[in-house]
């Protein structure tokens, strides 16, 4: 369990149906619900990520 | 330069370096070490995301369709026999609904308020009202995108998100996000001349004229201020601060907090509709729409 617990597609898609905000970045599963607020970059990019495989976005 | 959905936009560097590195669409501002020069994430926030990893996947990850542009997702108690009803909509625009459906434009049903437009589909006579014009002017807009992009395949797109990091590092190794200084020299030079025509004019009492080249001297030196916004003089997130609130808040009477809070999301996704706001110079009550 912790932060090296593997989540399947479905436990994501359901995560995602309660209202998280979960990204994709490197392999790993980012819950960003308290995040999206304080985003100097704004919530709405992050909202657009949701779901995503966002690696490239976030490291460019 | 930027990736939006995978899909690689192809931007061809300036053929000579440009001082204003900062202006490039990718650039934002973000806390930052002294080290960091580059990307919109500096190393220390990179870093920071840890905090919020609850997880990790196995395997290649396939995108969901984003709940704000329509997903559909299924709760934790919804049974998997129920996958036919609410089947979750993968993210590829080449199976995704269009936002407006493909209309049949054989239809000569005349309606009230038909516009009769023998230009809106070449060929034809049609009667069509301008909700069909428009429906049918979308698809073919996204026919011809579709034709002349990338396919969306996982494997076409991962190979264009390697080209694409393999550019990025490119651009980094090349120093396009290392200021230099020396054109800071240029810009001074005009920033002075600009001024002292001003207090000579001035001074002879040439007031309108006078104005002219204030007005120039303001105008010319918020580019700097620009760059101070995006971190792109000294790549300090204090010192630059200090820079633009010196010739915007102090010189300009700007505040370039408020225009920081606006210009970093047009950075972050330039030109597109969907999240950019109106980049520069609007107050935030102005906004059709909100942001943040």
């Amino acid at each position: 369990m912790g932060k090296g617990r593997v989540y399947s597609r479905r436990e994501i898609e359901s995560l995602i149906a309660a209202g998280d905000s979960i990204v994709i970045k490197d392999g790993a599963v980012l819950r960003l619900n308290c995040w999206g607020d304080r985003h100097p970059g704004g919530h709405l990019v992050i909202q657009h990520m949701v779901g995503r495989e966002a690696t490239d976005e976030i490291n460019m | 330069m930027y990736a939006v959905h995978k899909v690689f936009c192809h931007c061809h560097p300036p053929r000579e370096p440009h001082p204003r590195a900062s202006e490039k669409s990718y650039m934002r501002f973000t806390k930052a070490d002294k080290s960091s020069n580059h990307s919109s994430h500096s190393p220390d926030t990179l870093r920071s995301m840890h905090r919020y990893r609850i997880g990790r996947i196995e395997g290649h990850w396939i995108n969901f369709t984003p709940p704000i542009q329509g997903g559909v997702f299924r709760a934790r108690h919804v049974h998997e026999i129920d996958q036919g009803s609410s089947r979750i909509p993968i993210d590829n625009l080449a199976t995704a609904p269009a936002c407006t459906p493909a209309l049949q434009l054989n239809d000569k049903t005349t309606e009230a308020g038909v516009k009769h437009d023998t230009n809106a589909i070449p060929g034809t006579a049609a009667l069509v009202s301008p909700e069909t014009y428009t429906a049918a002017k979308v698809q073919r807009d996204i026919d011809i995108a579709l034709a002349r992009y990338p396919a969306l395949d996982a494997t076409t797109q991962d190979n264009i998100a390697l080209r694409f990091q393999a550019f990025h590092q490119r651009v980094k190794d090349d120093g396009f996000y290392t200021c230099r200084f020396s054109e800071y020299g240029k810009e001074i030079v005009r920033y002075a001349a600009l001024f002292a025509l001003f207090a000579s004019c001035l001074s002879r009492g040439w007031y309108l004229i006078s104005a002219c080249f204030l007005g120039l001297f303001w105008h010319q030196i918020m580019f700097s201020a620009h760059d101070a916004g995006h971190r792109g003089i000294t790549h300090n997130f204090t010192v630059d601060t200090l820079i633009g609130i010196f010739i915007a808040d102090v010189c300009c009477g700007l505040s370039i907090g408020w225009w920081k809070s606006s210009h970093n999301v047009h950075h972050l996704v330039t030109n597109l509709p969907v999240i950019n706001p109106p980049p520069m110079n609007t107050t935030p009550s102005s906004k059709p729409f909100q942001l943040r």
